[in-house]
């Protein structure tokens, strides 16, 4: 579709000379962009101008890209601007004389042309099976169209080349210009990831400096998984945890060892269930653990595989907030009933958790205060429980002790919410009432939020022309990391998916999407929901496929690769591609002979490039962050063979 | 008949006030089962209703619940005049209400796989669920959520000897009165599309009642509000109202823009649930080319919702023709409104 877009002259010619890189010069023999350090007599106002890129204006001038990271304040600078007072070249290839000699260059149009030619009709038709006129037809349309928006799930990511898929998605939106206006860009609608009050919500969860890691490498590396790696593979995540790019925890002693995980408390989650790599976590990772806590509402997989479970209450039965970045409003949750039994809400499980450390600690009476090994702050047990209760803010003592305050101090302390310099605030009060629009936007949103118009992001990249939050301060496509270059990827590009399993061995394509029959593994289990489907986890295959193996419905047939092998009942699925065996995941290990699941057969797999920090010293445009840099878990990309269990002559 | 101020005539019951109705849009439906369990949870939840959907949601092409019910008869012949001969559905072609065997996995250390027990789990209501008809990538299917159809001709009624079936006076909802009913099922043989379902516990036949405590304002708080299945909704795909209000959507879609339909009109008993028919997307050619091929086939449509699905299909085309023109439509305007005043119209005929 890009290719369409690009031949037939359907672009945003001004939207990518001012918003993009496509005009920014990249050197043909190292890959890097050519930086204005490198070429004499470029003017540049900046502290740094090796983070400053070039471009070339309409008379063949060599110009400073304005937005540079080098020209800038750090990530976001608003007192910097985009805005040009040149005509920037998109199409170059030429010379230019540097610090290095005479060194041959081409802008990133040039690179992404040439890379967009290989996609020619007969190409995309091959690799994808929609038809060549087709898929150009939909190109059109979309250039065409006045506003244009891409909505897309969590599909793309569940596959290896996930960034790569996503880059390209996005390329479409940015050649077009169909970005930072109303009723534009680009959705990705996978769950409720960001947080409208990220700022009370971290200084109520993180007032001093917290440990955060991708749980994806966490699982990696503590499943031993490094020992059976690829050697590139192994070299590169050691390289991203040498370099700090990716935090693991236990942190690296001083004598260079790394102590195993030993407790682990799993709340809001079910990890023993969900993890990819099912197998590597139960083998490899769950001997490790000394104590596995499970705060839980469900007595789901995890909790069965626990020592301890502490039972909380669900969310009807519980004050908290509910936001989502699908709409601008905050929810309240309010208890509908009490808690049942024994449960408690979570603020009163960890409340009571550290009211009894304190008590155990006072009693002791000999326990020093720990200085942490990382981060420059003390851990005193006598006072850990009034530590947790304290308004860290006002220093206010034992604010904190109930729910409901816990969530007014989230309103309180988010621009959002209570913004500054205004006397607007939404109460919890006032959520109970009817949710309440948010009032304002803080620094971490991309545009502002106007009255009765929905909540469009990064206009104030594209309509205010602050730079963009990336290395060059712009939309950007090329990515000049080491990694990146040595990897074939600093351009968005096809690759065909690593191969896993012997393909002749394992014919069958294996993927396990989000079901619509549970929220992940909750309500997976519930009787009244398993009766409207068959009772037992199903596996969807295509009819052609089921009649080539002696395959007919409610069979059990058994799924296996290299990894595992599981039980389940086969469904008919015509709407299934041939060669693919589909199990809608979240199925709970104890709805299983075996007690395998549908994460048995996937293995441990991530993808190096998720891994880096860029630029690689300074990390202001990538660097790790929950939810929004990391490593993916990936559970496409495997393969498995199907046979029906108990088949004549068993 | 009530005949409205402007002469047009809207066909309702002759000895009821007002008709309750719903019009559903099939191409909203997302088979998540939510009305199913709102249903189940407000109704039929115990007391020998376990194995009961008074809502259920079904794969079309398909089996459907109980199984194969098009097939079982019922209804009205020709001339409207003389009942069909109907079957009663065996119990199997319901599927049990499996228990599992959470008790023994969770609390004894049952080894055991978590499974319907005592080997129940042959059939269910939705067995047959997303199969559909048609070789990938050609295959279809659609959802199509059932309720009774609270008739205006209904054969429930009819059937009964002791008259304990009747169509309520005051909005036509179709009642089984508990006191007078013996359990003789004939109403459950009677009625084509088996909504009315027979209590082995009671007794007695018991079905859908159209939420009417809801209807009636017995909310928490005095309210009035449609029925559960209409309300929990998540892709809001029912429009609630009385089919003689004339100012209402659904007598528009209905009677004045013929696009919401009947399921099997050829039944004859004047259902008042009404289906907007679903839409699917073209078919691929072998080269992986869009075609203008029907994906789901014309007859399969009419087969369901009868001659008329053709007329109801071809004015929606038109009517999304001209909002994408930058038009109006009333039509369109009507399907995707997200004014739940405008969605549910249940307190138009109250008294001031």
């Amino acid at each position: 579709m890009a290719r369409t877009i690009v031949d037939e002259g359907r672009y945003d010619e001004a939207h990518l000379k001012e918003q993009t890189d496509m005009p920014l010069l990249v050197r043909e023999d190292t890959g890097k962009f050519l930086r204005a350090s490198e070429v004499p007599g470029v003017n540049v106002n900046a502290d740094r101008p090796d983070h400053v890129f070039v471009m070339a204006d309409a008379d063949g001038g060599l110009r400073a890209a304005p937005g540079s990271l080098g020209a800038r304040d750090g990530q976001h600078d608003e007192t910097a601007s985009i805005e040009l007072d040149f005509d920037p070249q998109l199409a170059v290839d030429r010379t230019v004389s540097t610090t290095d000699g005479s060194v041959a260059v081409r802008s990133v149009w040039n690179r992404l042309r040439e890379e967009l030619a290989t996609y020619t009709p007969e190409f995309v038709n091959e690799e994808t099976g929609v038809g060549r006129e087709t898929h150009q037809e939909i190109a059109r349309e979309f250039a065409e169209a006045d506003r244009g928006k891409i909505i897309h799930g969590k599909g793309v990511n569940d596959w290896y080349h996930n960034d790569l898929g996503n880059r390209a998605i996005q390329l479409l939106v940015t050649l077009t210009g169909h970005i930072g206006r109303q009723g534009t860009g680009l959705d990705h609608y996978v769950g409720q990831e960001k947080i409208w009050t990220y700022e009370g919500w971290s200084s109520l969860n993180a007032p001093v400096p917290s440990r955060s890691v991708p749980t994806t490498l966490w699982t990696y590396y503590h499943c031993d998984v490094l020992d059976n790696a690829d050697a590139e593979t192994t070299r590169r995540v050691r390289e991203a945890i040498d370099e700090d790019w990716m935090p693991v925890y236990p942190a690296e002693r001083e004598d260079g060892s790394r102590p195993d995980p030993r407790i682990m408390f799993i709340w809001r989650g079910n990890y023993f269930n969900q993890a990819k790599g099912n197998v590597a976590v139960e083998e490899q990772l769950w001997p490790k653990l000394d104590l596995v806590v499970d705060v839980n509402f469900r007595m789901d997989s995890s909790a069965l595989y626990a020592d301890i479970v502490l039972p909380s209450a669900s969310h009807y039965e519980k004050h908290d907030l509910s936001m989502t970045d699908m709409h601008s409003y905050v929810h309240p949750f309010t208890p509908a009933v009490e808690p049942l039994g024994e449960s408690k809400t979570d603020w009163q499980i960890f409340r009571e958790l550290a009211a009894k450390i304190q008590e155990l600690a006072r009693e002791r009476d000999d326990v020093e205060p720990v200085q942490d090994r990382e981060f420059d702050r003390e851990i005193d047990l006598e006072s850990i429980h009034e530590d947790f209760v304290r308004d860290w803010e006002s220093g206010e003592e034992g604010r904190l002790a109930d729910d409901r305050e816990a969530c007014e101090y989230i309103l309180e302390h988010s621009a959002e919410t209570n913004p500054p310099e205004s006397d607007e605030q939404i109460t919890f009060e006032d959520t109970v009432e009817q949710p309440q629009r948010m009032r304002a936007v803080g620094d971490h949103w991309t545009s502002d939020l106007e009255e009765g118009e929905p909540y469009t992001p990064w206009k104030r990249y594209v309509q205010e022309k602050n730079p963009w939050p990336t290395f060059t301060g712009r939309q950007q496509y090329y990515v000049d990391h080491d990694w990146f270059l040595e990897l074939g990827e600093e351009l968005p590009t096809h690759k065909e998916p690593p191969t896993l399993q012997d393909k002749a061995e394992y014919p069958l394509n294996y993927n396990t999407p989000h079901g619509r029959w549970s929220i992940h593994s909750t309500w997976r289990d519930s009787e009244k929901m398993l009766r409207l489907q068959r009772g037992e986890p199903v596996v969807h295959l295509n009819p052609d496929d089921m009649e080539e193996r002696g395959i007919e419905d409610g069979d059990t047939v058994r799924i296996y690769n290299d990894l595992g092998s599981v039980e389940v009942q086969a469904k008919r699925y015509p709407s299934g591609e041939p060669g693919t065996a589909r199990m809608y995941f979240a199925w709970e290990r104890f709805q299983f002979p075996d007690r395998g699941n549908f994460n048995s057969l996937v293995p441990l797999y991530m993808k190096p490039t998720q891994l880096v920090q860029y630029p690689e010293d300074t990390g202001e445009h990538l660097y790790f962050r929950p939810n929004y840099w990391g490593p993916t878990g990936v559970n496409s990309d495997v393969r498995v063979e199907v046979e029906r269990v108990g088949g004549e002559g068993e | 008949m009530s005949t409205s101020d402007g002469g047009e005539t809207i066909d309702i019951a002759d000895d009821v006030d007002h008709q309750v109705a719903m019009v559903m849009d099939l191409n909203k439906c997302i088979g998540c089962q939510t009305c199913t369990i709102a249903c189940k949870t407000n109704w039929t939840d115990g007391g020998g209703r376990e194995y009961m959907y008074w809502n259920n949601v079904e794969t079309k092409p398909g089996a459907g619940y109980p199984r194969d019910w098009e097939e079982l008869g019922g209804g009205w012949d020709e001339e409207g005049d003389e009942r069909t001969p109907g079957d009663l559905p065996a119990q199997e072609d319901y599927g049990a209400p499996w228990d599992f065997n959470h008790e023994q996995i969770m609390y004894e250390g049952s080894d055991e796989p978590l499974r319907p027990m005592d080997n129940a789990a042959d059939w269910s209501p939705n067995w047959d669920e997303d199969e559909g008809a048609g070789e990938y990538p050609n295959s279809y299917y659609f959802y199509l959520p059932r309720i009774c159809n609270h008739c205006t001709h209904p054969s429930c009624v009819e059937a009964c000897p002791r008259s304990a079936l009747y169509k309520r006076e005051e909005d036509g909802i179709v009642l089984v009165d508990q006191d007078r009913c013996r359990g003789y099922r004939y109403c459950v043989e009677g009625c084509p599309y088996k909504k009315v379902y027979y209590n082995a516990m009671k007794k007695t036949s018991e079905k859908c009642i159209f939420c009417y405590p809801r209807i009636e304002g017995e909310g928490p708080d005095g309210e009035v509000r449609a029925p559960a299945c209409a309300e929990d909704c998540p892709p809001q795909l029912r429009l609630v109202g009385y089919l003689d209000d004339e100012e209402g959507p659904i007598h528009k879609l209905v009677n004045e823009y013929e696009v919401a339909v009947r399921l099997h009109p050829e039944y004859r008993t004047e259902p008042n649930v009404y289906y907007i028919p679903p839409f699917a997307p073209p078919q691929h050619a072998a080269d992986g080319e869009t075609t203008d091929e029907d994906r789901i086939p014309r007859e399969y449509l009419e087969e369901l919702f009868g001659p008329a699905v053709n007329d109801a299909l071809e004015t929606i085309e038109r009517e999304r023709e001209k909002v994408n023109r930058g038009e109006d439509s009333e039509v369109m305007e009507m399907l995707t409104t997200t004014d739940t005043s405008d969605q549910y119209r249940l307190e138009v005929f109250d008294e001031a």
